[in-house]
C-alpha cells in the first residue's frame, strides 16, 4: 500500500510504515528498507561521491582547453564537458538537496515518515543504478553526440530515468510537507527548508520534462530515424543546454535559500522576523529560475530577445531579497561565527555572483553570448559544434552548482549530528563551505573572461587562454577538496561522541524535538503546532 | 535518549484528511502536462518554420504517402471520452457507497484504455510514415508514443486502485485513490485531445 498512499496512521504516528524492513538486518535493512532516514542516508553518500566525479571531469574538461594538452585526449573532452555538466546536477547537487530533504523534511513538519517511502526507495535504486549506467555509456564514447550509437542510446535513457527517479523523490518530499504537517502547521508555518523543498519540487516538475521531451525526441530520432535533426551529433547538446545555463540553473539551487535561513535563524537564536519576506524571496527565486522557454536551439536570437534580458538582470532580485530577509534574524539575533551559518552565508555570495554573471551574458554589448574561439585545433572539431554552449553559461553554470553546493556543506554540518548521531566537527564545514565558494570562483570566472573573447581579441590569445584554463582547473580542484572535506568530516563523526537532541541548544523547528537519530516513527505525542518555531514556544510555555 | 515535548494539555483538533494521493497526482499531471507541452511546442514551432519556408510537413494523403485518417483518430477520441465518462462514474458511485457500481466502471475503464491502446496500434500498422523521412515523423511517433506509455500508465494505476477497491480501501467519507486515479485519467484524455487537434485535425 505504501508505494501508493499513506495513510493517516502511517504519516503520525509510529511506527513509521516501514515494519518489516525495520524488523530485517544486514544488508536487507539497507537493500528493503522504506525509511526515509536511510534513503536519506544513501542519496546524501553517493551523491557527494557523484559529484567528485562530475567536478574532477569538469576540470579535466577546462584543462583540455590548454594548448598542447595531452591529458585529456582530444577524444574525451566532449564525454567529460557534457558528463561533467549533466553529473553536476542530476548526479550530485539535485539528490543531495533531495537526500537531505528525504531525511529532514519529514522531521521538520513533524511526520513519522515521507509519502510514498516504498517509492521514494525504488527511486533511490533506480536513480543509483541509471547513474552508474549513465556514466558507463559516457565512458564508451556515449552521451550526446558520442560515436557509439548503442551507448549514445544507452547515455539518453539511463539520464532520463535518472531524472524521472529524482522527480518521483521530489513529489514525495512536496506531498510529505503539503500533506503530513503535524496539527497546527499551516504551510505558511512549515520551516524554510521545508518550504523551499516546495518551490524547488514545483518548478523541477514544471520544468525538467521539457528536457525529458528533448530526450525522447533525440532518442527516438537516434534508434529508430536517420539519424535526423534531433539526433545529429553536431546538434544534441544544443536541444538539452538550456538544462544546464541560467535561468533553468538557479532551480537546481533553491533549496540553498531554504538550507541557509533555517541554519541562520537558528544558530542567532532569533524568531526570523521577516518571515514572510523570506518565503516570498524563496518563491520569487522559483518562479525566476523557470528556464524551458529558454530553448537557444529552437529561437537562435533568444539571448538578445528582451524578454530574456530582462529575465537574466531580474535573476538577482530574490537573492537580494532573501539577504534582507536574514538580515533581520542577523540584526536581532547573536551572530553566530558556526558553519551552518557561514556556509550559508558563502552560499549566498556564490548566488548573487552568479547573478551578477547571468545578467553580465545577458548584456548583448559584451558578445558574451557568441562563439568564443579559444579552444586548440586539437578540440576545435569536436568543440566547434557539437557541444557548443558559450563559455560564460559554462562559468555561471559551475557557479549556481558550487553556491548550491556550499548550501548542502551548510546543511550537513547543521543537521549533521541529527543524521549521524554524532557530533560533527564544525571544522569540517568549515573548510569545506570557503573551498567550495574559492572553487566557484576559481572554476567560473575564467569561463567568463574567456567569453569575453568574443568582445576583446586578446583575451583569446594562447597564452591568456592557458593561463584561465589552469585557473579554472584548479578551481574544479578546489572544489573536489571541498567536498571530500565535507564527506570526510562526516565519516570521522562516526567515531565520535554521541549528539544530543537539539546540540545547538537553540533549536526551532520539529526535528530537534526527537533523538539524533530519531527513533522508528520519529516522534512521541507532539503539542498542537501555534507558531513557526514550535520549540521557542515550548521553552517560552506559550504552547497549548 | 529521546526526548518528547510534553502532551498537549487540551485535545488536538482532528486531524485534516492527508490527500497524500490527491497532491501527488496533481504534482504528476502537471509534469506530464509539461512533458505534453514541450513536445507540442517543438511541434508547432517545426510546422510554423516548415509552413514558412514552404516545405511540405506531413506528406498525407491524396498527395503523399502518409494516412493520417481523422476517422479513426475520432474513434479513438471517442473511446477516450467515454473512459472519462466512466471513470468519474467510478468516483461518483463510490462516493454513494455503490461499490459494485465502482467495480463495473473501473472495469469499462480499463477495457476502453486498452482498447484505444489497440486502436493506436491500428493506426502505426495503418499509417505508413518513415520515420526517418524528418523532424514531422520523429514528432508524430514521440508525441503519440508517449501518450500511449501514459495511458498504459493510467490502466496500470486504475488497476491498483481497483485492487484496493476490491480491498474495501474507498467509502464514501475516503476515496481519494480512486479520485486521484480519475484526475490522472482525465490529464491522459486531455493530452489526446490536444493530440487529436494538432496532429490529426491541423496535421
Amino acid at each position: 500500500m505504501a508505494i501508493t498512499d499513506t495513510s493517516v496512521s502511517a504519516a503520525h504516528d509510529a511506527p513509521a510504515a516501514d515494519d518489516s524492513a525495520a524488523a530485517a538486518s544486514g544488508l536487507a535493512s539497507l537493500f528493503g528498507s522504506g525509511d526515509h532516514k536511510v534513503i536519506g542516508r544513501l542519496f546524501i553518500g553517493f551523491s557527494l561521491l557523484m559529484g567528485i566525479g562530475s567536478f574532477a571531469a569538469l576540470g579535466l574538461t577546462a584543462l583540455s582547453q590548454k594548448a598542447g594538452t595531452s591529458f585529456p585526449k582530444a577524444d574525451w573532452v566532449l564525454q567529460l564537458s557534457t558528463l561533467g555538466r549533466v553529473g553536476a546536477v542530476f548526479f550530485f547537487l539535485v539528490p543531495l538537496f533531495l537526500g537531505l530533504a528525504v531525511y529532514v523534511c519529514p522531521l521538520q513538519v513533524g511526520a513519522a515518515t515521507v509519502a510514498f517511502p516504498r517509492a521514494v526507495a525504488a527511486s533511490f535504486w533506480t536513480w543509483l543504478v541509471a547513474s552508474a549506467l549513465a556514466v558507463v555509456a559516457y565512458a564508451g564514447n556515449g552521451g550526446p553526440g558520442g560515436g557509439d550509437e548503442k551507448l549514445v542510446d544507452l547515455s539518453y535513457f539511463a539520464t532520463g530515468v535518472a531524472i524521472v527517479a529524482l522527480l518521483v523523490v521530489a513529489i514525495a518530499v512536496a506531498t510529505t510537507v503539503v500533506t503530513f504537517r503535524a496539527d497546527g502547521m499551516t504551510l505558511d508555518r512549515v520551516p524554510f527548508f521545508s518550504w523551499s523543498m516546495v518551490v524547488a519540487a514545483g518548478v523541477w516538475a514544471l520544468t525538467l520534462p521539457v528536457l525529458l521531451a528533448e530526450f525522447v525526441l533525440i532518442y527516438v530520432d537516434h534508434r529508430y530515424g536517420g539519424p535526423g535533426d534531433f539526433a545529429s551529433p553536431t546538434k544534441q547538446w544544443g536541444y538539452i543546454s538550456w538544462a544546464f545555463a541560467a535561468p533553468q540553473a538557479f532551480a537546481y539551487a533553491v533549496p540553498a535559500l531554504g538550507i541557509a535561513a533555517d541554519g541562520i535563524s537558528t544558530l542567532t537564536r532569533s524568531r526570523q522576523p521577516q518571515r514572510g519576506f523570506v518565503f516570498t524571496a524563496i518563491g520569487a527565486a522559483g518562479v525566476l529560475s523557470i528556464g524551458a522557454w529558454v530553448q537557444p536551439a529552437f529561437y537562435g536570437k533568444i539571448f538578445t530577445n528582451e524578454v530574456f534580458v530582462v529575465w537574466s538582470v531580474l535573476l538577482a532580485l530574490p537573492v537580494l531579497m532573501f539577504v534582507g530577509g536574514i538580515g533581520g534574524s542577523l540584526a536581532r539575533g547573536r551572530f553566530s561565527g558556526k558553519s551552518p551559518v557561514l556556509a550559508g552565508l558563502l552560499a549566498v555570495v556564490g548566488l548573487l555572483l552568479a547573478a551578477v554573471g547571468a545578467a553580465l551574458f545577458a548584456i548583448s554589448p559584451l558578445r558574451l553570448h557568441e562563439a568564443a574561439k579559444v579552444y586548440p585545433d586539437a578540440v576545435a572539431d569536436v568543440t566547434k559544434n557539437t557541444w557548443f554552449q558559450p563559455l560564460a553559461q559554462v562559468g555561471v553554470f559551475g557557479m549556481i552548482v558550487l553556491a548550491g553546493a556550499v548550501a548542502a556543506v551548510g546543511g550537513l554540518a547543521y543537521w549533521g549530528p541529527k543524521i549521524t548521531g554524532k557530533n560533527v566537527a564544525d571544522g569540517a564545514g568549515k573548510a569545506a563551505a570557503p573551498l567550495l565558494l574559492l572553487g566557484a570562483l576559481l572554476f567560473g570566472t575564467p569561463f567568463i573572461v574567456m567569453g569575453l573573447s568574443g568582445r576583446w581579441n586578446g583575451l583569446g590569445e594562447t597564452g591568456t587562454v592557458d593561463t584561465l584554463s589552469l585557473i579554472a582547473t584548479a578551481g574544479a580542484g578546489v572544489a573536489v577538496l571541498g567536498l571530500l572535506a565535507i564527506a570526510l568530516g562526516l565519516l570521522m563523526s562516526l567515531t565520535g561522541s554521541a549528539a544530543a537532541d537539539d546540540p545547538w541548544g537553540a533549536g526551532q523547528t520539529l526535528e530537534w524535538a526527537t533523538s539524533s537519530p530519531p527513533a522508528r516513527g520519529n516522534f512521541g505525542a507532539l503539542p498542537v503546532v501555534t507558531s513557526a518555531e514550535p520549540l521557542l514556544d515550548v521553552a517560552s510555555g506559550e504552547a497549548s | 535518549m529521546t526526548t518528547y515535548l510534553s502532551p498537549a494539555t487540551a485535545p488536538p483538533p482532528p486531524l485534516q484528511r492527508p490527500r497524500v494521493l490527491m497532491v501527488a497526482t496533481g504534482f504528476a499531471s502537471a509534469a506530464t502536462l509539461v512533458l505534453f507541452g514541450g513536445l507540442f511546442g517543438i511541434y508547432l514551432s517545426l510546422r510554423a518554420s516548415a509552413v514558412a519556408a514552404g516545405q511540405v510537413w506531413l506528406d498525407v494523403l491524396p498527395k503523399g504517402p502518409v494516412t493520417l485518417e481523422l476517422t479513426q483518430a475520432n474513434v479513438m477520441f471517442v473511446t477516450m471520452i467515454m473512459s472519462a465518462v466512466t471513470v468519474q462514474w467510478a468516483v461518483k458511485a463510490i462516493r454513494n457507497d455503490d461499490r459494485h457500481g465502482s467495480y463495473v466502471a473501473l472495469g469499462i475503464t480499463m477495457l476502453l484504455g486498452l482498447a484505444f491502446v489497440n486502436q493506436m496500434a491500428f493506426v502505426y500498422s495503418a499509417m505508413k510514415l518513415d520515420i526517418a523521412t524528418g523532424p514531422a515523423a520523429v514528432l508524430v511517433y514521440a508525441i503519440t508514443g508517449a501518450h500511449v506509455v501514459m495511458v498504459i500508465l493510467a490502466v496500470i494505476y486504475v488497476l491498483l486502485m481497483a485492487f484496493r477497491a476490491l480491498g474495501g480501501s474507498f467509502t464514501s467519507r475516503q476515496y481519494d485513490g480512486l479520485a486521484a486515479a480519475a484526475l490522472f485519467w482525465h490529464t491522459t484524455v486531455a493530452v489526446y485531445a490536444l493530440i487529436w487537434i494538432l496532429i490529426y485535425v491541423t496535421k
